[in-house]
């Protein structure tokens, strides 16, 4: 496996992981402030740079090329299936019909993921052009070569230890939700999370997993939704067994803390690092 | 449901558990960058044209000088 470095520059808190999956890995993190980086948005790339240099060198990042992985916020992503023997331009006018395509000012992006039967699938994304290329910017402005820029959501689906299953990250602020289908990322959803309140946590946890389970199981097909489908949710160490089971009792599905993905360092903390590794474990 | 950020409309068949090996092919990847890239390549051969003049400009003004020692 390639060793790589990993930015995750989709927050507020600036993650960097160095290394490579079965192999050694370093990581480290800063929180920016609002005025440099804002949900994922950068403010001030000459401001950001520094901290991403700092981190580079703490990890021992040597590699000069960075993947980084970028807030859904930057984004809109669609799942569709076409007839297996459609052209090229019917899948393009299909995707362009479901994306918000502003002019220039947005890119797209396309590929197909899966063949299922007589259908083939297409994961497709249309983001904001000057966007992506401010968190690019301040990457080489810190001196490394920016090689990937992905949505947050594709890395989570990557990490995610089953095909179908919710994932909240309780890390970031505000909280986010990912439904993952078909190994694929569905549903993005961000909500505010008060961690000292722990009398309502898990009220807040679930209204959080629940506003996306509900809208999914209403879309077409989404009624086959695995009702066994778990929640992980994605922190600081595990949830408190009170927590689970009020979280559980609401929504219905199980929950459980996400496990430690596959042949993981054992010191790295891959409930804040989850982006990280997800770029990690791409093939490219 | 209004406040969702992203809505996938069609939700693809097959949701089961699957083989580690089938799950991967089905992993998407994206890089958001390769466009840019794509881009960035036209100006580069803009680029190539001012040498091009250059050596245009050189050529004339030698043409010149010539006819002016002829003179």
């Amino acid at each position: 496996m390639i060793s790589r470095l990993a930015i995750d520059l989709s927050g507020n808190t600036v993650r960097m992981l160095a290394g490579s999956v079965g192999g050694r890995m370093k990581a480290a993190e800063a929180k920016v402030p609002a005025s440099v980086m804002s949900d994922g948005l950068v403010l001030n790339s000459a401001s950001l740079a520094p901290i991403i240099k700092e981190l580079a060198a703490e990890v021992d990042g040597k590699e000069g090329k960075a993947v980084i992985a970028a807030s859904d916020s930057l984004a809109s992503f669609r799942i569709i299936n076409v007839a297996r023997d459609a052209t090229d331009a019917k899948v393009e006018s299909l995707v362009r019909a479901q994306l918000p395509l502003d002019g220039n000012r947005m890119g797209m992006q396309r590929v197909e993921v899966a063949a299922n039967g007589p259908e083939r699938t297409v994961y497709a994304v249309a983001f904001d052009r000057l966007k992506v290329q401010g968190l690019a910017a301040a990457v080489r402005l810190a001196g490394l070569e920016p090689s990937v820029v992905e949505l947050k959501s594709l890395c989570v689906a990557r990490v995610a230890p089953v095909p179908s299953c919710v994932v909240l990250d309780v890390t970031v602020s505000p909280a986010e939700v990912f439904l993952v289908d078909g190994s694929l990322p569905r549903l993005w959803h961000t909500f505010k999370v008060d961690l000292s309140n722990g009398a309502e946590l898990g009220q807040q946890l679930a209204g959080g997993a629940r506003a996306v389970l509900s809208f999914y199981k209403r879309l077409p097909g989404g009624s086959d939704y695995p009702a066994d489908a778990p929640v992980f949710i994605s922190g600081e160490g595990s949830p408190s067994p009170l927590l689970v089971s009020a979280v559980q009792a609401t929504i219905g599905h199980p929950i459980q803390a996400l496990p430690a993905p596959p042949r993981i360092s054992p010191e790295i903390r891959y409930g804040p690092y989850m982006a990280c590794l997800g770029l990690i474990m791409r093939r490219r | 449901m209004p406040g969702l950020d992203h809505a996938t409309a069609v939700k693809a068949k097959g949701t089961g558990r699957e083989k580690g090996s089938e799950r991967r092919r089905k992993l998407a990847e994206l890089n958001l960058l390769s466009s840019e890239s794509r881009a960035k390549a036209a100006p580069a051969r803009r680029g190539c044209v001012l040498p091009v003049v250059g050596i245009g400009v050189a050529l004339a003004a030698l043409g010149i000088a010539l006819v002016g020692t002829h003179l």
